[in-house]
């Protein structure tokens, strides 16, 4: 295994990681019912740690790809020809959106403190949900835009992201992870119940 | 609780290190002309490269010998089956011609092929550029550089 291949295996996993926060965490937030704030702004700083990890990952990974392409050393990664040519495959467009995904982690803290104040509650609500979703698909799409899966058929390349969100769900948003950040969400149903 | 979540961590991690170390390449090249081993009287105009999916040409290096050629050629952001790189007036030799293409799965898959141009020599398996133009005058000689080889 070369470097560069070592390099892409541990940042596709952060990548991995960094997508389980964000998507565990959104998924955690909707079951929070009486919202709390300090649960609720847990699990935001949460997502937003996910999510800047994600971005640096994500332009790591890309860097990566072309130091591994190149096959020119530490300095081939910064080769624009090789770089230019990347970004135009679909590597590139899997790159390009998980960085929107993971940037529009930062508008779900905005619209929660919007759904605090504002009476429009459904509005509200209905933004977040809308955010979310568009970043489930940035996020999850790109598991299925390039390597081997790209060559797969139309149900395993549907199916493939879909598996990822789960994942996510389960390992990002189980109690596990929530239980490092001291947060219990069975408690949060049971204060819920008061 | 936390050692079965620290042991599905552990699981699902393990898939994703050893599943992700091997990667079986679909991209291969389906035809070259001149064509690997093949002997020509004259040179080609064009190096012709055909794959088997459309793939981004990212380096075609023509040698002969440890010299390298200068060629017309830059790395494409352009995906097809088929290049043809332009090739200056070659002198008699072997040469080895070393691509590499980024394929369809974004992974790089590289190749060498190797053509003659020149006339009919004894040549061996390491034949050079001063075998190819002795050759016809020489094949005693070509025969003790092969043996020299081994």
């Amino acid at each position: 295994m070369s470097p560069w291949d070592l390099a892409s295996v541990v940042l596709k996993l952060l990548t991995l990681l960094s997508t389980a926060v964000v998507l565990g965490g959104g998924f955690s937030l909707f079951f929070l019912a009486p919202r709390e704030q300090k649960m609720e702004t847990n699990i935001l700083s949460y997502m937003l740690m996910g999510a800047g990890t994600g971005i640096v990952v994500t332009v790591l990974f890309f860097l990566a790809q072309i130091g591994g392409v190149n096959q020119a050393g530490l300095s081939g990664v910064f080769d624009i020809q090789i770089g230019g040519i990347l970004a135009q495959s679909s590597l590139g467009y899997a790159c390009g959106l998980r960085l929107l995904g993971f940037t529009s982690v930062f508008a779900i803290p905005l619209l929660t403190a919007w759904y605090n104040v504002t009476a429009n509650k459904t509005s509200a609500i209905v933004c977040v949900v809308l955010v979310y979703s568009f970043i489930v698909l940035l996020l999850g799409s790109p598991f299925s835009l390039y390597g081997h899966v790209a060559e797969l058929g139309v149900v395993a390349r549907l199916a493939i992201p879909l598996h990822v969100v789960a994942v996510s769900w389960w390992i990002g948003g189980g109690s596990f992870v929530v239980d490092r950040f001291s947060i219990s969400l069975v408690t949060g149903v049971q204060n819920g119940g008061r | 609780m936390k050692k079965r979540s620290l042991f599905r961590l552990l699981c699902v991690l393990s898939l994703t290190v050893f599943g992700t170390n091997y990667s079986f390449a679909h991209t291969a090249l389906s035809e070259a002309t001149p064509a690997d081993g093949a002997m020509v009287m004259e040179t080609p105009e064009n190096l012709q490269l055909s794959f088997n999916e459309e793939v981004r040409l990212l380096k075609a290096v023509v040698t002969l010998g440890e010299e390298e050629i200068e060629i017309d050629f830059t790395p494409s952001a352009t995906a097809s089956k088929h290049f043809a790189v332009a090739l200056p007036k070659l002198e008699h030799g072997r040469y080895s011609v070393a691509w590499a293409v980024l394929g369809a799965d974004s992974h790089r898959v590289e190749g060498n092929l190797s053509f003659m141009v020149g006339m009919m020599g004894h040549q061996g398996e390491h034949g050079n550029a001063e075998n190819a133009v002795h050759g016809h005058q020489t094949g005693h000689d070509d025969t003790h550089q092969t043996s020299h080889d081994h």
